[in-house]
């Protein structure tokens, strides 16, 4: 499902990093998620590639009823700071910034390449996770906080063990 | 809806609403309709330089008459020393992604900051959180933790379907037949 999702972003060759829940997850984390978050690249041609693919899986707007007025063209999604959706492949949010990390060019630096099969791509990496969720503030967040600052520290301690 | 989420769906200050109030000498109610009306009054503040209040009163002229056409329409003010051509469709449109939002990712944030714990093991052990668990999934590689995420919301998906059927095959045995 979410492979299936990353494999056919990367194959639409956009700029995007994977955020939220599946980056979690990617880190170590062993909470489960319904669905990804993506932050993409603002560039006009990047959008438009984006779009291109989601009208494709069908998308529309998640937890609101049908036949709501609804477009999903480069101009909406310029216009819509996050936009919550779910397809044909699951369901996606796309984010133009996360907050605690920045735009899509802060997004990018706090990420790492991620090699799955034949596909790279890039990932939130846990420090980048934990600024995210301490910005959010949301309770849910808070949690999850908890379990990623463990596994930060795990990972560390396991890092340190491997140099001595 | 709160104020809050009024904002959130509009994509605006709660600030920004409370000051429209104001500008309007009474309260705004917060409901879908309203956040339409206001988005479509931003956009005539914006377009027109329409004093946000006058703006608001056009705007729900314009949308009581409003057919659902994805083209732009005239909207004139009340004298009609302004007319402007309003893409009404594409406004609403940004109203829905925001109840699709408030729907989906809105919480009213806590007060204070998460706290800040010296030694994070600790506190995840002291939270009931299952150590084992993080330090088995460390070991794995990303590829395998994704998979691994993706059988598990697969399975989960499964048992809801089935849940699901099964809710229905009990509902109709349950309800009396039709003749």
């Amino acid at each position: 499902m979410f492979e299936d999702i990353i494999r056919e972003l990367v194959s639409a060759h956009l700029r995007f990093v994977v955020v939220g829940g599946v980056a979690a997850a990617i880190q170590g984390s062993v909470r489960l998620t319904n669905d990804i978050d993506i932050c993409y690249d603002t560039e006009h041609g990047n959008i438009a590639a984006m779009v291109a693919v989601l009208q494709r899986w069908h998308a529309y707007l998640r937890g609101v009823e049908r036949g709501l007025p609804f477009i999903l063209d480069a101009r909406a999604v310029e216009t819509s700071p996050i936009m919550t959706l779910t397809t044909d492949m699951g369901d996606i949010d796309i984010l133009d910034r996360v907050p605690g990390v920045g735009d899509y060019g802060d997004v990018h630096a706090a990420s790492e390449l991620v090699t799955i099969g034949r596909t790279r791509f890039r990932s939130l990496t846990l420090p980048g996770l934990i600024a995210a969720k301490r910005a959010t503030g949301r309770p849910k967040d808070r949690e999850h906080l908890i379990e990623l600052e463990a596994l930060l520290a795990l990972r560390q301690k396991h890092r340190g063990r491997s140099r001595a | 809806m709160t104020l809050g989420e009024f904002a959130y769906v509009i994509d605006a200050e709660p600030k920004w609403v409370q000051n429209v109030a104001a500008a309007l000498d009474r309260p705004l109610p917060y409901t879908l309709a309203s956040a339409r009306q206001l988005v479509v009054a931003r956009a005539l503040n914006a377009e027109a330089g329409m004093p946000v209040g006058r703006a608001y009163r056009v705007a729900e002229r314009a949308l009581d008459g409003y057919d659902g056409s994805r083209k732009p329409v005239a909207v004139s003010s009340d004298d009609g020393s302004v007319t402007v051509r309003v893409d009404l469709y594409r406004l609403l449109a940004s109203v829905s992604a925001g109840m699709s939002r408030l729907a989906v990712l809105y919480a009213p944030k806590q007060r204070g900051r998460p706290a800040r714990h010296r030694n994070a093991i600790r506190a995840a052990r002291d939270y009931g959180l299952d150590l084992t668990l993080l330090q088995a999934n460390l070991r794995r590689s990303p590829a395998e933790r994704l998979r691994l995420l993706d059988q598990m919301v697969e399975f989960r998906q499964r048992v809801r379907r089935a849940g699901h059927a099964t809710a229905i095959t009990r509902t109709r045995r349950q309800s009396p037949r039709a003749s």
